[in-house]
């Protein structure tokens, strides 16, 4: 019994042992190498989420232009150069020259789009932000001596639904590579109006998980994210670039 | 418009949790798991009732459609096992886009062990490795070689469920689909070298999942009699006529030490001390709370059947009541796993449809949405106690059964306080990490 019982955290030990190891000699494991062989952009916070062109001579320009149509919507039309733009689906390899539009309003990803316009669709009254940058076959953004390749344009929605009163919400910052106050927490009831203001002192990406709402965050710049907490439960929202969780929503 | 996200998940796959339950419920039904355990020790009954209802009745109709339904079933397994194995590599590299992990953390890994509990052995009968390792048997004859004592011993199936676990709950990288591939392929060539080297009937003792489930099954009304047939029976009975060697028990610990590290993964005071830490970092962090976690579960069943061998002067007294770990196992399944089966289990139907990420609508469902509400929270909420609480009642019953069975009635109820306090521990818990 005694001898099972060794038997039992002996493999226990070793188990641990063998993780430790393998977690520590990571990125230099032969799984790991192999897998990056197969597919470079694999370990996004290894190799980044974006691919420098600044050495191209003509690298791809992109700019934005749009009108406020009918109630609550924009029309807009986007002007690419230097790149041919190619459908998302079926997701492909990256091909230089090539690649797609991700949309953003209000700094939260909307599309991404092969067509040069696009209409955004109940928008509330108030003045938006549309921003449009370009994106290799496999979702890295195209940069230029550090900067996306990317314009931006500000709309007035005059005629559109008033902006919902905010219920709840909290200001999380990412400071130094960790959460300033810890984990942030926010409790909501169902049904209710949220907001969550994010600030970086790095470039990065939030998601929000289950309510699958991205946010583009730039150093130094606060993003406000605005929903209606429909779905009940316990959600993680984490960074993408630095791959740790900083919100707990709980929807109740 | 299709969006696509990257992401990097903290348990195997899904960025939800359950609601925390409200400490008094949690407590009250502590309370009632502890009252009614003291009840049975004393005052249920004396004689051993479970052997007696261990031979069921035929399921005579089904026996003949049986071997149609079991060859097509495993050409269906063994089909979607290289389908998914195919996307892990061809498909997207992403956790949630690609089919693979929601396919093994929550088809395979919950699904299958919690319709085993149900439907009993079906696991054995259409797992693929047991289909290719059958086929390598027939395909050669085999060369009868005694095989080594790590094999024969059952301990070797306690590798691949400690390395699953490891990639569920601590790699960082665990559920990337060019992981869970490589993964998946070294095993499969691993228990075909075993085959090939002592024939499947001994490489079999190596494939740990068939060996868990196997176990889990016992506590199914369903089973197969000795002639092969399927019977059916009480539920829950069919624990008793396992033998539970060191190893089944050390698998089954582990498999309670996973799903009790993954409760303690998303409580607060867990994330708290892991927040700011990715890459690397969080692996040793998880690392580290997993093998914690699973030495409690463990240390906390070693010390009670060593004093449980003194009181009763067995040696065999932790084999004996193994077979109580299992229905405490399937309620910390249940209770963690329940919603992540039937709300991001529905992704399954939705890329079975497009397993490669190729825009294709096989079966018509590719553009169906998950339905996340629906069962309501309440219904999760009450799954979740009364799985914990029943899992533990049936725990208590039948180490109560196999005491009665084996000794007499004082020795039989000393024999229970150190099960029993393992078990309340456990439940405990299980109903604290549930409290968020």
């Amino acid at each position: 019994m005694v001898e099972v019982i060794k038997k039992i955290f002996f493999a226990l030990i070793v188990a641990t042992l063998i993780s430790c190891s393998s977690s520590t000699t990571d990125d230099a494991s032969p799984t790991s190498m192999a897998m990056d062989h197969n597919d470079s952009h694999d370990h996004h916070h290894d190799h980044g989420n974006s691919l420098d062109v600044s050495q191209l001579t003509d690298p791809p320009t992109v700019s934005i232009s749009g009108t406020a149509t009918e109630t609550g919507e924009v029309n807009l039309n986007f002007a690419v150069k230097n790149l041919e733009l190619v459908p998302i689906s079926p997701p492909s390899e990256h091909e230089s020259g090539q690649g797609h539009l991700h949309l953003y309003v209000d700094g939260v990803s909307v599309a991404m789009l092969h067509e040069t316009s696009y209409v955004v669709t109940d928008l509330t009254k108030g003045l938006h932000n549309f921003r449009v940058a370009i994106s290799t076959n496999d979702h890295r953004e195209y940069h230029v001596d550090g900067k996306a390749i990317s314009d931006s344009i500000s709309i007035e929605i005059e005629e559109g639904e008033e902006t919902p009163e905010v219920d709840k919400g909290i200001t999380v910052e990412v400071k130094n590579g960790t959460v300033v106050d810890g984990l942030q927490r926010l409790t909501v009831d169902v049904g209710e109006q949220v907001s969550i203001t994010l600030l970086s002192d790095e470039d990065d990406m939030f998601h929000l998980h289950v309510y699958d709402l991205e946010v583009s965050l730039t150093a130094g710049q606060p993003e406000t994210l605005q929903f209606q907490a429909d779905v009940p439960g316990v959600f993680e929202g984490e960074l993408h670039e630095a791959g740790y969780q900083i919100l707990a929503l709980e929807v109740s | 418009m299709v969006l696509i996200f990257n992401s990097l998940f903290a348990h195997g796959v899904g960025g939800r949790s359950d609601l925390p339950i409200s400490e008094w419920i949690a407590a009250w039904s502590g309370a009632m798991a502890l009252l009614l355990s003291f009840a049975a020790l004393g005052l249920l009954w004396h004689q051993p009732r479970f052997p007696k209802l261990l031979n069921g009745h035929l399921i005579s109709k089904l026996v003949k459609t049986s071997q149609v339904v079991a060859a097509t079933a495993r050409l269906v397994v063994l089909v979607l096992f290289f389908v998914v194995l195919a996307a892990c590599f061809i498909g997207p590299d992403n956790t949630v886009a690609n089919i693979a992990p929601t396919t093994v953390f929550i088809i395979f890994w919950v699904g299958v062990a919690i319709s085993s509990a149900i439907f009993g052995p079906f696991w054995k009968t259409v797992s693929p490795w047991e289909t290719l390792g059958k086929l390598l048997d027939k395909s050669r004859t085999v060369v009868t070689r005694p095989a080594p004592n790590w094999l024969t011993s059952g301990w070797a199936a306690l590798i691949p469920i400690t390395i699953f676990h490891w990639l569920e709950l601590a790699y960082h990288h665990g559920s990337s689909p060019r992981v869970l591939g490589w993964s998946i392929l070294i095993y499969t060539v691993f228990l075909l070298a075993l085959a090939w080297r002592w024939g499947w009937a001994e490489a079999r003792k190596a494939e740990g999942f068939g060996v868990l489930f196997q176990l889990i099954a016992a506590i199914s009304p369903i089973f197969k009699g000795e002639d092969n047939r399927l019977k059916v029976r009480l539920p829950f009975v069919g624990i008793s006529a396992l033998n539970m060697s060191g190893p089944s028990i050390a698998i089954v610990l582990a498999a309670l030490g996973g799903t009790a590290f993954d409760g303690v993964s998303r409580t607060g005071w867990w994330l708290d001390l892991a927040v700011g830490k990715s890459g690397g970092g969080l692996t040793v962090v998880n690392t580290l709370g997993l093998a914690w976690v699973a030495l409690i579960i463990g240390v906390a069943y070693h010390q009670a059947s060593r004093i449980g061998s003194r009181l009763t002067s067995d040696q065999n007294f932790a084999q004996i009541f193994g077979g109580s770990l299992i229905p405490i196992l399937i309620g910390y399944d249940v209770a963690h796993y329940f919603s992540l089966l039937i709300l991001e289990g529905q992704a399954f139907k939705i890329l079975l449809s497009d397993p490669y990420g190729q825009g294709w609508n096989i079966f018509g469902t590719a553009d169906h949405a998950i339905n996340w509400t629906v069962v309501s929270t309440t219904v999760i909420g009450w799954v979740q106690i009364g799985s914990i609480v029943c899992g533990h009642l049936l725990g208590v019953l039948f180490a109560h059964d196999r005491s009665v069975e084996l000794w007499s009635k004082r020795t039989a109820l000393r024999s229970q306080y150190p099960m029993l306090m393992v078990m309340v521990l456990y439940t405990v818990m299980g109903l604290v990490l549930m409290t968020g």
